[in-house]
């Protein structure tokens, strides 16, 4: 589900989108922003969120170095430093997943906190300027089950954090552009695409759980919980459906995710060619209109997806090696359909394009 | 007292007890503009509502006179006329409260849909300016038994549908001062004073909190049944005390004719507060549902007889904390810098 090629449209201070195929032209002095908050290594980087973390627990923003203009989102919503899970929070939690992007300044985190002493899922994107915090994002999962999940996963896949070698490194371009046919490939899926994007070992986790090649029912999944769309217990391939006990190529084969409508706001916020590890911020829509009568590979048509329009709000990071993606974890939640991230314009918001952070010399 | 939320309790910033002032009033409630609305009158407004769920049904907003520029949320998110609910709307029940508002140029309505043949809650107002749509504001409360709970009703309490003499109306500026002194009661978890006729209930998403012996609401302990209270003594418990703030308050439809005043009203609930203090029953604890941050549109209606509030019902929408609603200037009074 490649989309057409366009210039047209692209601005933001640093993001550029990524227009599958080539390249837009201003990328060098869109790039020029970036290069000034490239004085934090990855140990910096995850020191500053273990720094935000521990604060959190305290309930005590004014522990973090804080830019004069810092900002604060939690689920898509700007607070004020202090308000919302700064209230709340009682205590970090077991699962600890960082993602560093040192040569554009981000930093980003997938993690279990404790609020009013129970687990919640946190997604966390940092961008450090000046050795500052000058934004923070944060996505709270209260899903009091999905917490346990991730507590008892215990660990990210070793994977994420394997160095890719230098010869086998792609720049961040092409990085991002093959974990955006993920997205691209998903959005109004019919399974009748180009999906060798994907490795033959692929997986992927959801809010803690495996969403593919899982034998096993279980529950709280992106995949379970898109309402009577898949078939969790399911070992063949289902007329309405599709299965998390199928890989991640097979389930998009099926045609059967046609019904996550609009894949938008694809914002890849760390990106890192040297493990091969791309996080994006995005929203998932499932207009639940006519989209739920499509047509599958085979030919019949059928009626099938969510009732009611919705959104997932989703941070989803991506490992890729030798041009395929070869594992995929997210944390996501419900949001109202056609939420706005806050970090995005309202044409941004709606658009399908993928942005990244663009470096000097590192394309 | 399930998610409701609606209703609710302590904290002050911003909105000064007795003043009606931090609430925003619909056109015309000043008496201006009254002239250029008039063109629709009551029957043309309800008229106009019934087109609306006419073109809803048939997933075709072109059967609507909608202005060039007609603004259009659902859920307080901004969309195109012709998304969301338009695409899945699959019918609409028997079960309907109108509201009209000739002066202001609004009318609405609360009623019980099928969406892709899943039941839920719809509320919507519109505004109209010169015989066109200019603004459309609706709220579905995607829950099907809260839905199914409303339905079971049967039928809109009898207040709702009862126009009211002469001599029971109150003026326009007197009703939206009522209103405001209920959620400054909640705030101050204080139900004496606000002009409450006691024979007033509450249903909020198909559930009635009030003079409801025998069910377990969210603060039932022991022999403490507040759902069992009266509205009035319901709120000086003290159990809405995790609402922080309500803000931003818009009445939204002033229906002199039937006495009845719509509002939109955001509840902020940073899930800070552990207990409500209870006199002669001691802390009570909050349910698990309000110890996080978060936030709750309500599309609240409240009958005003003879000065007083005989009667409260709405839906509410679930948010993420801090969210706007979509339609006030600060957006949200929740925000950071």
């Amino acid at each position: 589900m490649i989309r057409k090629l366009s210039v047209a449209g692209c601005t933001a201070a640093f993001l550029i989108a990524l227009l599958v195929g080539a390249y837009p032209r201003h990328l060098s002095a869109a790039a020029s922003n970036v290069d000034t908050a490239s004085a934090c290594d990855r140990a910096c980087l995850d020191g500053f969120v273990d720094r935000t973390l521990d604060a959190l627990a305290a309930n005590d923003p004014s522990r973090l170095p804080v830019a004069q203009t810092v900002k604060y989102t939690e689920d898509g919503q700007r607070l004020a430093l202090g308000d919302g899970l700064w209230n709340t929070a009682t205590a970090r939690g077991t699962y600890k997943f960082y993602m560093e992007d040192p040569a554009a300044g981000e930093v980003g985190f997938f993690g279990t906190m404790r609020e009013a002493g129970e687990p919640v899922i946190l997604g966390l994107r940092l961008k450090i300027v000046d050795r500052k915090i000058a934004e923070i994002e944060t996505i709270v999962v209260r899903d009091l089950q999905e917490a346990k999940n991730m507590e008892k996963r215990g660990h990210p896949d070793p994977l994420f954090m394997e160095i890719i070698p230098p010869a086998q490194r792609v720049s961040r371009a092409d990085l991002v552009r093959t974990a955006n046919l993920y997205f691209s490939g998903m959005q109004l899926d019919d399974g009748k695409h180009d999906y060798s994007f994907f490795a033959d070992d692929c997986n992927r986790v959801e809010n803690g759980s495996p969403a593919t090649n899982n034998p096993v029912n279980h529950n709280g999944s992106l995949v379970a919980a898109q309402g009577n769309s898949v078939d969790k217990n399911s070992q063949e391939r289902s007329d309405l459906t599709y299965s998390a006990s199928w890989g991640c190529r097979e389930q998009f084969q099926s045609g059967l995710l046609h019904f996550v409508t609009r894949i938008r706001d694809r914002r890849f916020v760390v990106v890192d060619p040297e493990r091969g590890v791309a996080l994006a911020f995005a929203f998932f829509d499932h207009a639940a209109g006519k989209s739920r009568k499509f047509q599958l590979p085979d030919g019949r048509t059928v009626t099938s997806g969510p009732t009611t329009p919705w959104t997932w709000e989703i941070a989803e990071v991506f490992k890729v090696e030798g041009g395929k993606i070869r594992r995929i974890e997210a944390v996501y939640h419900r949001a109202p359909y056609g939420m706005n991230s806050g970090w995005s314009t309202w044409r941004e918001s709606m658009s399908t394009l993928a942005r990244w952070a663009a470096i000097p010399g590192r394309q | 007292m399930r998610k409701i939320l609606g209703l609710f309790s302590v904290a002050v910033w911003m909105v000064s007890v007795f003043s009606a002032a931090a609430i925003a009033a619909p056109r015309g409630s000043n008496g201006s503009e009254t002239t250029s609305k008039s063109s629709c009158d009551y029957s043309c407004l309800t008229g106009l509502v019934n087109q609306y769920l006419k073109a809803l049904l048939a997933h075709d907003p072109h059967q609507l006179p909608l202005a060039p520029n007609v603004r259009f949320t659902e859920n307080t998110i901004p969309l195109k006329v012709g998304q969301g609910l338009w695409g899945t709307i699959s019918a609409v029940g028997n079960y309907k409260i109108y509201f009209a508002d000739p002066q202001a140029g609004e009318a609405g309505i609360e009623t019980i849909i099928r969406e892709n043949g899943t039941l839920a809650l719809l509320l919507f107002r519109f505004c109209v300016v010169n015989g066109k749509i200019t603004e459309i504001e609706t709220l579905v409360h995607r829950n099907a038994d809260d839905a199914k709970a409303l339905e079971s009703f049967g039928h809109p309490d009898p207040v709702w549908l009862q126009p009211l003499e002469p001599s029971q109306r109150t003026p326009r500026r007197e009703m939206i001062k009522d209103v405001n002194l209920y959620f400054d009661g909640i705030l101050h978890s204080n139900g004496n004073m606000v002009p409450f006729d006691l024979r007033c209930n509450r249903v909020l998403d198909g559930y009635q909190d009030t003079n409801h012996p025998g069910v377990k609401g969210w603060f039932h302990m022991g022999s403490f049944e507040p759902d069992a209270m009266n509205i009035r003594d319901n709120m000086n418990t003290g159990v809405w005390s995790y609402i922080h703030s309500i803000e931003p308050r818009r009445i939204v439809v002033v229906d002199e004719k039937m006495g009845i005043v719509l509002g939109m009203f955001m509840f902020n609930h940073p899930g800070t507060v552990k207990y409500a203090h209870v006199k002669g029953v001691g802390d009570v604890p909050m349910p698990p549902i309000v110890r996080h941050p978060s936030s709750v549109e309500m599309g609240e209606f409240f009958k005003i007889e003879h000065g007083k509030i005989r009667q409260i019902e709405g839906i509410s929408v679930a948010l993420p904390y801090g969210a706007g609603e979509g339609w006030s200037a600060s957006h949200s009074g929740r925000r950071g810098n």
